[in-house]
């Protein structure tokens, strides 16, 4: 397979929809490295360590507090990422795999960028293959390999997650995905719908206008 | 037996103006899923399909001379012929791909359908926009402002709108509004059985069950936060406001209600509470059981028998009826049947508030835990 360039872990300024902000590129593409903190070079037995560790802090975060339900979908989402992070970097060609992927993503992104000011012809086509991509790598990496590595004998020792939290972190995760989707798109151009022109005084008028108004 | 092959029909140009219109109709409708429908690869706007916008099926697309000269419809008709909007759109129903939907009819479409009420329509239509949540946070500032100048009724259609526009991220396969499932709301509100009379929402003192109320009704946190910054006292106003707005036949409800508080009344002195630590013993379920029939509460308070008796089937059809009403009753078992029974908390003010019974064998008293 060819080498593609790694992504660059720096502050670019792209330009948003809204507004001329900086923007981390990393953003919404997880990093797993950081998730356990450690290198992109680490071995499988820091990887570990680093997993046992964080996952011990976790555990014990978890004990010292009185779950709500607003809690118990933070920690799960927490646990499913530690469990991610260890089930794909302790495995070297997992572990190339899920970067190569996510650094092509955000070169595809940038590639999209450059073209879409440009005005080529070929922003749209390049638009619509970066959405198929990007959902499918936030379906595999940020929902299917979480739940994978539920299921991992090594991960459901440390973290003692088993089918039940399964059950009950499903619907956490699928809505983590999404909202890291939708994180992704606010910062893209528009694709489905001609970029909007808001005027939020004008806006606020309205609602005021509606929210007056007699039922 | 040969399969049979579909024809194919020749195509069927589509007129210009009908297109117009009927873009023009969802926008004043605040009708997204037909907005939609005139862009799909289906549609009777494209004029490679073979479909016909006088097909009976595309009759929710077609105008007719009264609605051609309503106010909005002309307004939304002025949008869509606007430079450069309609040939857009035109653009967009000769390209054979998905299309860019053009974002200032579709603001004037999610703003409509806000007016009208239709909220699932108005944040889909926003979020395609994705000011979604910015526009959901506009409607509670505005709302916050109208409730701190004492204009209470305003205050709560803005946060009821701000809660109609909610979305929920792990819906299946994607993305979908909210909405607000009040049936399923009030199961779980009722879903571990109250050993003691105080473990339910209608015990706690008024400004905890000012936030499980707000909770309930508006099924969003962020917005619940907000309101239990306001003093209580603005907090039970806007309460008593929001029953209102949710469910406008309250009076009905408060009514069988009172019933139901005096239907109660035999049941009082077995379901007393006094020594083992506030709770109710096997004891005092099968006391109450001697004492009468217990369907008769449930039946009292949603105003008809059901044919599969169970009290969680009385509570999903109270909670379509009286959304509010499931804060005010808690499960008691009585022998071998569960039923839900009235439960009103000692001195506060919000029963009398809502013309409910104050004093009455509903009420449990916070501070003994005695019912």
């Amino acid at each position: 397979m060819a080498q593609l360039p790694l992504s660059p872990r720096i502050l670019l300024t792209i330009p948003t929809a809204n507004q001329d902000t900086p923007v981390d590129p990393d953003q919404g593409y997880v990093n797993y490295f950081d998730v356990l903190d450690v290198g992109e070079s680490a071995k499988p037995g820091e990887v570990r360590k680093a997993y046992r560790q964080k996952m011990k802090n976790l555990i014990n975060d978890v004990r010292r507090v009185e779950l709500t339900a607003e809690l118990r979908s933070r920690y799960f989402l927490d646990m499913a990422k530690l469990n991610a992070a260890l089930f794909i970097l302790r495995d070297t060609s997992e572990r190339d795999a899920y970067w190569i992927e996510r650094s092509a993503l955000i070169a595809l992104e940038e590639q999209w960028r450059k073209v879409e000011k440009e005005s080529r012809d070929d922003a749209e086509t390049i638009a619509r293959e970066y959405d198929r991509r990007v959902r499918g790598w936030l379906s595999k990496y940020l929902e299917d390999m979480m739940l994978a590595a539920g299921r991992d004998k090594e991960c459901m020792e440390a973290s003692q997650w088993d089918r039940a939290h399964e059950r009950h972190a499903t619907r956490t995760l699928r809505e983590f995905r999404h909202k890291q989707y939708r994180s992704i798109l606010e910062r893209l151009p528009f694709v489905d719908v001609t970029t909007p022109v808001i005027d939020w005084d004008e806006r606020r008028q309205t609602i005021a206008s509606i929210v007056s108004s007699v039922d | 037996m040969a399969k049979k092959r579909p024809t194919e029909a020749p195509p069927i140009a589509a007129d210009p103006k009908i297109t117009a219109e009927a873009l023009a109709r969802a926008v004043a409708e605040g009708d997204i899923v037909s907005f939609r429908m005139v862009f799909a690869p289906f549609s009777p706007a494209r004029d490679y399909t073979a479909e016909d916008f006088m097909a009976g099926k595309y009759r929710q697309l077609l105008v007719d001379d009264e609605l051609r000269s309503a106010p909005d419809f002309v307004k939304a008709l002025e949008a869509i012929n606007e430079n450069g909007v309609w040939e857009h759109i035109q653009a967009e129903l000769k390209a054979s791909r998905p299309p860019c939907l053009p974002s200032g009819p579709l603001m004037a479409l999610a703003d409509n359908a806000v007016r009208l009420g239709k909220y699932t329509a108005a944040a889909q239509a926003y979020e395609v926009l994705r000011i979604r949540e910015r526009i959901q946070s506009e409607f509670a500032d505005e709302a916050d402002r109208l409730l701190e100048a004492g204009e209470i009724d305003r205050a709560v259609k803005g946060y009821f709108i701000a809660a109609g526009l909610n979305y929920d991220y792990a819906g299946f396969p994607d993305p979908l509004p909210l909405g607000n499932d009040y049936p399923t709301r009030a199961l779980m509100l009722h879903g571990e059985y109250p050993r003691n009379p105080l473990d339910c929402v209608a015990a706690l003192p008024p400004d905890r069950f000012a936030g499980a109320a707000f909770e309930y009704l508006l099924n969003d946190l962020d917005l619940v936060k907000r309101l239990l910054n306001h003093p209580l006292e603005k907090q039970l106003a806007f309460f008593y406001a929001l029953i209102q707005r949710c469910d406008p036949n309250w009076d009905a409800f408060a009514k069988r209600f009172r019933e139901a508080c005096s239907q109660l009344e035999p049941f009082a002195a077995a379901l007393a509470v006094g020594a083992n630590n506030g709770q109710l013993s096997l004891r005092n379920e099968l006391d109450a059981e001697q004492a009468g029939d217990p369907w008769v509460l449930p039946i009292t308070l949603l105003g008809r028998e059901l044919d599969d008796p169970q009290w969680w089937q009385y509570l999903k059809e109270l909670a379509i009826k009286h959304p509010a009403a499931p804060l005010f009753v808690a499960r008691q078992l009585m022998g071998e049947v569960e039923v839900f029974v009235p439960r009103l908390p000692a001195e506060s003010p919000i029963p009398g508030a809502l013309g409910l019974p104050a004093e009455t064998s509903a009420v449990v008293n916070v501070a003994s835990g005695s019912v």
